[in-house]
Order: C-alpha cells, then structure tokens, then sequence
C-alpha cells in the first residue's frame, strides 16, 4: 500500500465545492474577509517594497531620494564580488549553515523520535517545556552566556581541567567557532524545532504500528520502516526552507559572539556589510548584496524543493 | 437585519479610530518682521524628564527667552525616532525655522546645495557675538567653516580642554600605596607595577588572582600604543596624516602588549569582554589597571563596601621623549559633531533668525546657558558664577538632575558654549579629579581632527576601508594574542598597501590639507 502523502492537499471528510472561485468567494464571504488583512500586509509590506530593490542599482542618496539618484547599474554587486573578503566570506557563511545542518537540523528529529517512545507523559511534558525555553532568551542573553561560559576562566574550561583537559582558547582560536556556534543553535533550537516533529509522528496511523506488530516487526525496524518515512514530507518541507536562508545566516549572534581575532571563520557575508555599512552609509551596497543573497537563497529554494520530489517524492511546491 | 445593524456600527468604529491617527500637531510660521516666535526640530536629550514638556522647561532657555524676546515652538522627536522623523520632514518640504542635527556628519553640505539649508554667512551682519567669538578662538573655526568658506550652521562648542577629557588611564591607588610603589609614568615602569600586581597580591587574598590590566576590545588596550607615540587609525606626525600599522614604532608598541599578554599581565578576555565585565573585575577587586572613563559609578558603588578602595585617573603616560601624548580623538573634539543648528530655507525670516542663534554666543547668553537664571539657579561671587542650594543641595533631585533643568549645554543637544566652570560643577569628586589629571599637561597635537571628505572621497575611502579594517584587526588581536609573531606586521603591512592604503592615505592627506587651509576670517 503505498502512502504518497502529499502535503496540503486532499484533507479527509471536508466537503469540496464544485462551484467556480467567484461564487465560493461570494458565499464564503467571512472567510475570505478574515483572510483580507493579512492579504494586504503582505501586498503592501512585502511585495510593493520589492520595487525598492531598485537603490541596489543606483548611488542612492536619502536627500535626493530614488528618482533622482544616479543609475549606477551592476557598479555594488561587482564591488561585491570582487572584495579582497568575498569568498572568505562566503565560505564562512556556507561553512555555518553546513554545520547547521549536518548537525542542528536533525537534533529535534532525533529529539522528536526520542520523546515518542517515551510513555510516561509527564516525564514527556516536562522534558518538551524545559527544551523548548531556550528559545525564547533573547539573543544579547544567550550569547553573553556563552561568552562566560566559554572564557578562559569559564565553566568549560573548568569542566574540561577537572578531567585534566588543557583549557582551550574557544573564543579567540578560529577553529572552534563553528563548533561553538552550532552547538548553541542546537541547545537554542532543539526543543522548538521537535514540536512540528512530535505533532507529525502524533499524525500517524496507529493501525501502522499494529499490523507490522503483528507481522513481527521490532522497534527498531518500525522506526525506520514506519515512523520515518512518515515524516519525510515534514522533513522535506524544513529542509527546504532552512537550505531557502543559507545565505542570510543568523547575523545577531554572530555579531554578539565574534571578535576580530576569529575574523576567519566566523565573519559572514552579513556582518562584514555591516561593518562596511557603519564605514560609509552604503545604502545602496547593502540592498545589492541583500538582492545577491535573496536571488541566490531563491535559485537554492527551487533546487532543494526539486530534489526533494525527486527522491522523496513530496516537495513544498 | 440585526446582522447588517452590527456591521454597521463595527465599521463606524473603526472609521472613529482611524480618524484619530491623522491628527498632528500644526507647526505655526512667525510673522513677518521682527520675529516673536520660531519653530525648532531637535533630538529630545534622555536628560529631559517625561514632566518636562519642552527645553522651555530648562532655567537657560526660559533666560535665553527673557533675553531675546523670542519664544521657541519645539519640535522633539526621541532619540531613537529623529533619524526618521528627519527623513521624513525633509522629505516633505514642510521645514521648521531651524533644525538642530549633527550636521557635519549628516555633510551639510548636500543639503545646502539641494537647497535645504541657508549660508548663514549671508547674513553675517546679524552676528556679531558669534563672529567675535570665533575670531577669539581661531582654532575652532577650521572645524566648522565649510571648505569652500561657507558656514553652514551654528555648532556646540566645549571651550575648554577638560570638558572634551572623559576617558584615560585609571590604577587602583590603595593597591600602589599597599606595595609602596610610586604611579609608574612610562612603559618601563608601568610593566614593573602590572608585574608587581600580578605577583605581591595586592588585594590580599592570598591567591595570585591579580590581573593586572584589564580593557574592553582592542581599542581599550590599544591607548598603551600612545606611550610609543603610536595609534591604532590614522592620526598626524607633524602635518603629516598617517595610518598607525604602516609606522615602525607600532611595531615596538604591539611587541609591548604582546608581552604583557603573554606573561599574564594583560587580561585574556579583552578581546570579546564589555563594560560591564570589564568593570566587574575593578570592583571585585581582581584589576588593578584599566584605560576607561571617569571613576564616578565605580567610587560610588563601591564607596560604602570598601572604604580603602581608590580607583583614581593617573597622569596620561609619556613616550620616549617625555611627553605626555594621547591620541584619543575626544580630547580634541572641542566642536561637536551634534547639536549644531543650521537654518531652513522655510524660514521666513532668516536674518532674524540668525541673529536668535547669535544671542547664545554673547556673553550673557554663553552665561545663561551656563548657569541658567541669576538669583534663582546661580548667584555672582567675585565676578565668578556659583551655583545655588537649589541645584546642588537640593533634597528632592540629585546634582546631576537639577542640572538637566538648569543648564542648557549640560547636554549637547542646543549650541552654544560650554564652560568648564559649569560643567565641573556637575561632577563627583572623583570624576573631577580624575579629568584634570588626565588633562593636565596632555599634549593633543598628534590627533587627527575631524576633517571633512566630498561624497566621492567618503565611498572611496568606506570602501577600502571596510577590507583593510577587517584585515587590520585582525592581525592585530592575533599577534597580541601569540597566535601571529610581531613579524607578522611586516606581511600586514604589504597587504594593506595591496588593498589600497596608499589611495587611501593620499585622500586622507588632501581633506587634511583642505581642512589646515579654512580661512577662517569672514
């Protein structure tokens, strides 16, 4: 039997009208009303300043404002692509996210399986709440943690002496920025993250797990045989949209956490334009490099969600 | 029927609601001639306290009104709304009369040639205290007459030396009496005293936890630089505009704090700590020697736990020639960046307009904005101004409070001129004594000031700058750190001249040139 579980589509039990659009709409009018605002926000806040992407071209100056600023074509973006820092900096910023994902994006999955197999549900419960409040610190908060934490005199060193480890230099050695990065994320994020997880395994057919019992499945075998392959298409979809923010990595914590000494691993395509943009009010580089990073996040979109339903056969669009 | 009745006074509501988010306040235009009000955009100062509607409520400006006959319409966005309340108003073409801003480095200049703004030396009849006081004080007109001779807005100036100094070495002195050491004034000595903290457990716990230096980033500890007559940016050697890494005795210098880190006498967490980190090791009594501001919050706080702690500013340190040099860029911003007041092309009045602006550069004016009203917030004693109980003893407020409501130029939010006698006043003991130390026989002629670049000048120049500051530092904070040997500037030094240093140096030395050149008589 197979289960191509398309994501959105056929919702059982509810009624499908045959009417055409303009009727439903008519008769449906108070849903479509309640949808209006939010419509609208995102017509007017999202799509209308699209136009704005224009400064990316020009030498914008505030006083003259866009229609009479010079029109100074791919001027930013070559600027851009040619700085001494260009690959360093894109090297960091894929560097991070790759290590995001080899790593963070799976931790709530596995979280999220983990907590399954619990049966006492206030174990559960409290487990779920402690994981899930990290994320709701607010950054300053959190990186000043790690900042103590991690200090030479800081709590992991002294874990690490207490087993007659050396003390590492994890904020000034470039080399552990990744790893001191990642494993904030994961803490930050790990309990938010399985929440969509644990609500999508408490979507699966109990009948499932019955039959292959019966069949003489183990647990082991049901997890992987049953339990991810359900998941798949919610997998697929956070897949997605994590590989659609690559380029635009996690900028306020980065800034909190890095120094120049570590500048090799840890400055990212947008902190660097920060910098720059503190130097000169460069308005129209940052929009330009903003524009690179979304068209290129896009083109990443479309390629991941491409593959997705090529080998998994559910794709966000 | 009922349903359509409910419909109906829902959107009545909201039409209500709406209508009351178009309302604003009207700003009134002054009459023709002689002008009896004018309407004033500015920042609203932190320092005005929410049951303070406008700066009418301040002493200095209820004076200034008496003075002049002029009353003033603020228009007061926060802090954190002005820039774009700014854009906005300008955007609009609706101006008020005058708009305060930190013109120089919004580059006035664009907004004169767009035609927002007045030469004011168009009317330089109209001003005749201020002309008097800039020929008085020829060393502050170079900053604010434009390059091409204009004089584009009336600045906020701090007359003297001790007014600009708020920041400078700070050494716990009860540390130095307990081990009988002298205050160290050159790099030899200073090394001797970090050592000696480290190793003669000054604060008595018997544990060798000393750090001796503490400081925030590399600009906190780079100021042990100045004592080999060297700076992180760009500072002058004589007339000459130079970048501090390209110079030989940056290399002595970052070889000294290398050291000092490497024998533990620099705190390893400079590099990423903050304030109040930084702060936290002063009074936990772990630091014994740090570059930062005014020792006022720390004696406070600490004046009730340990009577025997003294955190006091010693003399700024002296290089090889003996003297005493700095490079701290605020101890030569006499002129400030902000609160300079240039006049709109709105205004219907603009010779009046100016002369209003003048009236704070007279002598009574200079006073009142000073010390507020004579009777009520200050009283003349031998010809010198003493502030009365109402301000410094006063049971309901703090010193620092009643200054906000007296003192117009406490904060720099209006220009005119401010005094170090008024301005002293003000601080704790502590501060008082740390500033003049610290200002005492410092010499500043090595500072860059703050010089003007064309719009074309500032791309090229943020644009360079944006790689070689990335690359600057980091080289820095790796051979501070052992990571890179002191060698390693040699290689630094190529690169930066690679990424263009010398493009850059060269425009920094035209606008520097340009700025010596003003001529500042008009």
């Amino acid at each position: 039997m197979t289960s191509k579980l398309k994501m959105g589509k056929a919702k059982q039990g509810m009624p499908v009208s045959t009417k055409s659009l303009w009727k439903r709409m008519v008769e449906f009018w108070e849903v479509y009303l309640l949808l209006l605002p939010v419509a609208l926000y995102y017509i007017i806040f999202k799509y209308v300043p699209m136009f704005g992407n224009v400064i990316a071209f020009q030498d914008y100056s505030i006083t003259r404002g866009i229609l009479q600023s010079e029109f100074v074509g791919l001027k930013h973006f070559t600027s851009f692509l040619n700085d001494v820092y260009f690959w360093r900096l894109l090297k960091n910023t894929l560097m991070i996210n790759l290590y995001g994902l080899l790593f963070a994006f799976p931790a709530p999955i596995i979280l999220a399986l983990l907590l399954n197999e619990v049966r006492c549900t206030p174990f559960k419960r409290s487990v779920q709440t402690i994981t899930y409040m990290p994320h709701f610190i607010s950054a300053v908060v959190v990186c000043g943690m790690i900042l103590d934490f991690i200090s030479p005199n800081g709590l992991v060193n002294s874990v690490l002496n207490a087993f007659g480890i050396e003390s590492k230099k994890f904020i000034t050695d470039p080399q552990y920025f990744y790893g001191v990065y990642t494993v904030m994320d994961i803490w930050q994020g790990i309990g938010w993250g399985s929440i969509i997880y644990i609500s999508a395994l408490s979507g699966i057919d109990a009948e499932l797990y019955e039959a292959s019992a019966i069949d003489g499945a183990s647990r082991w075998q049901q997890t992987l045989r049953i339990t991810l392959p359900c998941l798949l298409p919610t997998i697929a979809i956070c897949l997605i949209m994590r590989v659609g923010q690559m380029l635009s990595t996690g900028f306020e914590k980065i800034i909190l956490l890095y120094n120049p000494a570590i500048y090799s691993t840890s400055d990212v395509i947008s902190t660097y334009v920060y910098r720059k943009g503190i130097l000169g009010g460069e308005y129209s580089f940052s929009a330009a490099v903003g524009l690179f990073n979304s068209i290129i996040n896009f083109l990443l979109l479309v390629f991941a969600n491409w593959f997705s339903k090529k080998a998994t056969g559910s794709g966000m669009f | 029927m009922a349903k359509c009745k409910r419909l109906v006074s829902f959107v009545l509501c909201g039409v209500m609601a709406l209508s009351f988010a178009g309302c604003d306040k009207k700003e009134t235009t002054p009459s023709s001639d002689a002008i009896d009000t004018i309407s004033v955009f500015c920042g609203r100062s932190a320092s005005l306290s929410e049951e303070m509607k406008d700066y009418n409520d301040v002493a200095s400006f209820q004076k200034m009104e008496e003075l002049t006959g002029v009353k003033v319409e603020w228009t007061l966005p926060p802090a954190s709304g002005y820039d774009e309340k700014f854009n906005l108003m300008i955007a609009s073409g609706n101006y008020t009369d005058v708009i305060v801003s930190s013109w120089k480095a919004q580059g006035a200049e664009k907004f004169h040639k767009d035609g927002i703004i007045i030469n004011l030396l168009d009317y330089k009849e109209h001003m005749p205290n201020f002309m008097a006081y800039t020929e008085a004080h020829p060393e502050f007109a170079k900053d604010y007459i434009s390059t091409d001779g204009k004089l584009l807005y009336f600045p906020y100036i701090r007359e003297n030396l001790e007014s600009n100094v708020f920041y400078g070495p700070l050494m716990r002195q009860d540390w130095l009496d307990k081990l009988g050491l002298e205050v160290p004034t050159t790099s030899e000595e200073l090394y001797q005293v970090l050592k000696a903290f480290k190793e003669k457990d000054p604060n008595g716990n018997g544990e060798a936890d000393e750090i001796p230096m503490t400081g925030v980033g590399a600009s906190g500890v780079g100021l042990l630089l100045n004592m080999f007559s060297t700076h992180h940016g760009f500072y002058l050697d004589g007339d000459k505009v130079v970048y501090g890494l390209l110079e030989d005795n940056f290399t002595e210098g970052i070889s000294y704090i290398a050291k000092l880190y490497e024998e533990g006498l620099l705190d390893a967490d400079y590099v990423f700590q903050d304030r109040a980190k930084q702060d936290g090791k002063i009074t936990n009594n772990k630091a014994g020697f740090m570059y930062s501001y005014q020792p006022t919050t720390i004696s406070n706080a600490m004046a009730e736990k340990d009577p025997n702690f003294k955190l006091v500013g010693i003399p700024n340190l002296k290089n090889k020639e003996g003297k005493r040099v700095t490079y701290y860029s605020a101890y030569a911003t006499s002129v400030l960046p902000s609160g300079a007041a240039a006049i709109t092309t709105a205004c219907k009045n603009p010779a009046a307009a100016v002369k209003w602006l003048d009236s704070f550069y007279s002598k009574e004016g200079i006073e009142a904005m000073n010390f507020g009203i004579e009777g009520e917030t200050y009283t003349k004693e031998n010809g010198e101004c003493v502030f009365t109980d109402l301000v410094m003893n006063n049971p309901e407020r703090s010193v620092s409070k009643m200054f906000d409501r007296t003192s117009g130029v406490f904060n720099s939010y209006f220009p005119s001129v401010q005094l170090w006698e008024s301005y002293s006043k003000s601080l704790s003991s502590y501060g008082k004594a740390a500033i003049e130390t610290w200002a005492d026989g410092t010499d500043i002629s090595g500072i860059l000031p703050s010089i003007n670049f064309t719009e074309e000048e500032k791309k090229k120049v943020a644009d360079y700058m944006a790689q070689i500051t990335t690359y600057a530092d980091e080289t820095v904070d790796q051979i501070i750190l052992g990571q890179k040997p002191v060698s390693a500037l040699n290689e630094a030094r190529a690169k930066i001249k690679e990424m263009g240093m010398d493009e850059v140096l060269k425009i920094y030395q035209a606008a520097y040139d340009r700025y010596d050149k003003t001529n500042v008589s008009f």
